[in-house]
């Protein structure tokens, strides 16, 4: 049985039937019943280990996954779908010893035309130029403009660099500056590109891998 | 709680309990709602055979659109839906959860317009050389049909189309690819597009093809 004070516009407190009332940081609340929980050991294992590894991943990458992932209609936000997308896809090895397969890495999905013949060649003074074509059967007046964006991920570092400056479709390159901080570092590189508007995305493409010179 | 804005007559719209109404293509559609249990074998197998097309039929989308623009589709069906669900039956092999695109058996066009006789492709280079007879004594060619080709690269996840190719009476396409930076497999189809794009052809498989790395486009290797 719950109990109003201060009349029925006042605070509930205990429980009637599914509703229970609290007192919770000086705000009068109302909440439903606990349901019944998953218990650890019904989840197992392996899925939360591969549930850690991806997010801790992916998380930094936010900043492109939150372009790369905008247009998903269903309700997860981008960093949820990118995870549930690229878990199945992008883990290799067995419990407990699992790893990320960049090559497989999805940061972005959509319809725009994506990247073709891209190549990542690294050059002194820590750059990383990437290159790409464009098919003789596109329409580059319909997509000639679209940005690329580019994402390098340090391993040793265990940190995202993001890239959309100004490179569109037609340059057929872009040189992304990194830092000294880097050097002999190996760094992963993945590619998408956005349209000017910002409203259609391609699907990403792993460029490859390359050592910080 | 929901609601009958016309009556008892009428639609209904809301929820109540696990029945939902909603409007949808101009149709009244009402149906279970809420947590299920877990899924079957067969249904974890449809589920994956319709996943699998789908994600197919994303990439090829404008390919799909011209080769069913005419099919004889269920009013406010799209040609994408239309595509996935003949190719849902037709179209994947394998028991699951090892299930796989049967390309040789994927369907990308139909139509009244006959498919294209004798049509072959060879990767030469860079070069997808396609060929074909124009067949013009066949019941329904006409001179200004154009062949459509599709080349899908299932690793990639994309695909080089030609919606408005050759004519029928060239019997001959080449179409050049960009640059291959890596090794990857070009499944290869062909059709006939009507030239007023109001009839297509059935869609012919050409085969699977090795697209190996090969030097750039602009001449740096």
């Amino acid at each position: 049985m719950g109990t109003i004070d201060h009349g029925i516009l006042g605070e509930v407190s205990g429980k009637t039937g599914p509703i229970v009332g609290a007192r919770s940081r000086g705000q009068n609340t109302i909440r439903s019943t606990a349901r019944k929980r998953r218990l650890k050991s019904d989840i197992p294992q392996s899925q939360t280990y591969k549930l850690g590894l991806m997010s801790s991943f992916l998380a930094g990458a936010q900043k492109a996954i939150n372009i790369g992932f905008a247009n998903n209609k269903k309700k997860l936000d981008p960093l949820n779908s990118a995870i549930r997308l690229n878990i199945p896809l992008a883990i290799t090895g067995r419990k407990p010893n699992y790893a990320i397969d960049y090559s497989k890495i999805v940061l972005s999905t959509g319809k725009r035309e994506p990247a073709w013949s891209e190549d990542l060649i690294m050059e002194p003074g820590f750059k990383a130029t990437i290159t790409w074509e464009v098919p003789e059967t596109v329409k580059l007046k319909a997509i000639g403009k679209d940005i690329a964006h580019l994402l390098a991920y340090d391993t040793t570092q265990k940190k995202f660099i993001f890239y959309a400056a100004n490179a569109e479709r037609t340059s057929l390159s872009c040189t992304m500056q990194l830092l000294e901080i880097m050097k002999d570092h190996v760094i992963h590189v993945w590619i998408f590109f956005v349209s000017p508007d910002g409203k259609t995305v391609s699907n990403s493409d792993y460029v490859g891998a390359g050592t910080v010179i | 709680m929901a609601e009958l804005p016309n009556g008892i007559t009428g639609v209904f719209i809301g929820r109540i309990g696990n029945i939902v109404g909603y409007m949808l293509n101009g149709k009244n559609i009402i149906r279970n709602i809420g947590k299920t249990g877990p899924h079957n074998d067969n249904q974890k197998a449809n589920e994956t055979k319709l996943g699998i097309i789908s994600a197919l039929a994303k990439v090829i989308d404008e390919f799909l659109a011209y080769g069913f623009k005419n099919s004889k589709r269920k009013p406010g069906l799209s040609t994408r839906s239309y595509a996935i669900g003949l190719n849902k039956k037709v179209a994947v092999k394998g028991k699951y959860p090892r299930q796989k695109i049967d390309f040789k058996r994927l369907i990308v066009s139909e139509g009244n317009v006959p498919a294209p006789k004798n049509a072959a492709v060879k990767l030469s280079g860079r070069n997808l050389e396609f060929s074909w007879q124009a067949d013009l004594d066949a019941d329904g060619a006409d001179e200004g049909d154009q062949v459509m080709l599709l080349a899908y690269l299932p690793e990639g996840k994309k695909a080089i189309k030609v919606l408005s190719g050759a004519r029928r009476t060239e019997e001959f396409q080449q179409l050049q690819l960009p640059a291959s930076t890596k090794d990857y497999t070009i499944e290869v189809y062909i059709s006939y597009i009507s030239d007023d794009r109001s009839a297509a052809s059935p869609s012919v498989y050409l085969g699977k093809h090795n697209w190996t790395k090969n030097a750039k486009a602009n001449g740096n290797n």
